[in-house]
């Protein structure tokens, strides 16, 4: 049974490296994120080529304009303050993880040369490689986030926050909520396709059909919470807005609700 | 020393550790049918907030949700990739 798409591998090349031996592999994992990530950037590529600001738009801009527009809202309405500092950051995993999960109904086959046989795609964040991958991007970036805006001890005071004798739990706390993040990614995409493939050997007609259906929806809910669970450990670095970030924001808020 | 017993031993502990990890992750669905009784309660309650309540349930049945995906990872590594009846079977196959 194959648990995780870094088990196919397609090219594997041996090299020395300051005089230790590495190997490369070429797995499915790498494969499918580039064919993921090519499909993000020739979408928007074609999307956003013709751009117009009149009163008719095309499609295409039409739903990139609302995702934005949406992905903007839910990341200052959490951050109680103006987010143009850490929207990309967002928007990026939000993306990259909602295509890669939905990647998964297509059922594209491959060819393994080194095998001979064939293999059938698994999203990439069905790989605990890449939601290792994305997590550690996460966490790096709560605390450079939280460093540059507080400073250093500004930052590491937040350990100490209620009293220094929680010092440990805090930082657990801190580990355990990445290990987390990475591993309900992972096991949410990996037990969809684990339990269609058994699913295929029991009763092939129509059930796989309605799990896909059931693991799309589970996809799309997994990136929304990657992305917002994302943002709350970012949130929680930073710590609360000061009052002049709050008056800003109160104020655009206002004007947006005039707006509408 | 390592004989056909304690190969089928270490497969039916696997086996049995493997439904009852699934077993005891079902308990999750307690917890998540109370939050969203509960959202559901509040959403009828106030329905202005219902959007605010309906994407914090969300994340909270996610974290909750986590519980349950780390049984079925553990039963999943007792089934497919398990690493005790793996050594196992390596010691049988050297005595």
């Amino acid at each position: 049974m194959n648990l995780s798409p870094d088990q196919v591998i397609f090219w594997t090349e041996k090299f020395s490296l300051f005089g230790r031996e590495f190997t490369f592999n070429l797995n499915m994992t790498l494969v499918g994120t580039w064919l993921v990530m090519l499909l993000i950037f020739l979408g928007c590529y074609f999307a956003t080529r013709r751009l117009h600001d009149g009163l008719t738009i095309n499609r295409w801009q039409n739903f990139l304009e609302t995702i934005v527009s949406w992905l903007k809202n839910e990341v200052e309405n959490a951050l109680q303050r103006k987010a143009n500092f850490i929207f990309p950051i967002i928007a990026s995993l939000f993306v990259f993880v909602f295509v890669s999960n939905l990647s998964g109904v297509i059922p594209l086959p491959f060819y393994v040369p080194l095998t001979g046989d064939w293999a059938v795609y698994i999203p990439p964040t069905g790989s605990f490689s890449t939601t290792i991958g994305l997590t550690l991007v996460v966490m790096l970036a709560v605390p450079l986030f939280g460093v540059a805006r507080n400073g250093f001890l500004g930052y590491l005071k937040r350990y100490i926050e209620p009293q220094w004798i929680l010092l440990p739990f805090n930082i657990i706390g801190e580990i355990s909520g990445g290990v987390s993040l990475a591993i309900r990614l992972y096991g949410n995409i990996m037990s969809g396709t684990v339990i269609i493939a058994i699913l295929l050997s029991l009763a092939p007609v129509f059930i796989p059909t309605v799990m896909q259906l059931f693991g799309m929806l589970t996809g799309v809910i997994q990136a929304y919470i990657f992305a917002t669970l994302a943002l709350v450990y970012i949130v929680a670095g930073l710590g609360d807005p000061s009052a002049k970030e709050k008056k800003e924001w109160e104020e655009e808020s206002r004007l947006k609700s005039l707006e509408s | 020393m390592v004989g056909l017993d304690a190969i089928a031993l270490v497969g039916m502990g696997s086996v049995l550790g493997a439904g009852i990890a699934v077993g005891m992750g079902g308990l999750a669905a307690l917890g998540e049918g109370q939050a969203a009784k509960q959202a559901l309660a509040s959403m009828v309650a106030q329905p202005d907030m219902a959007n605010e309540v309906r994407s914090t349930m969300f994340v909270s049945m996610a974290m909750i949700e986590s519980t349950a995906i780390y049984s079925l990872l553990v039963a999943m590594i007792l089934l497919f990739s398990n690493p005790i009846f793996n050594k196992v079977i390596e010691l049988a196959a050297q005595a």
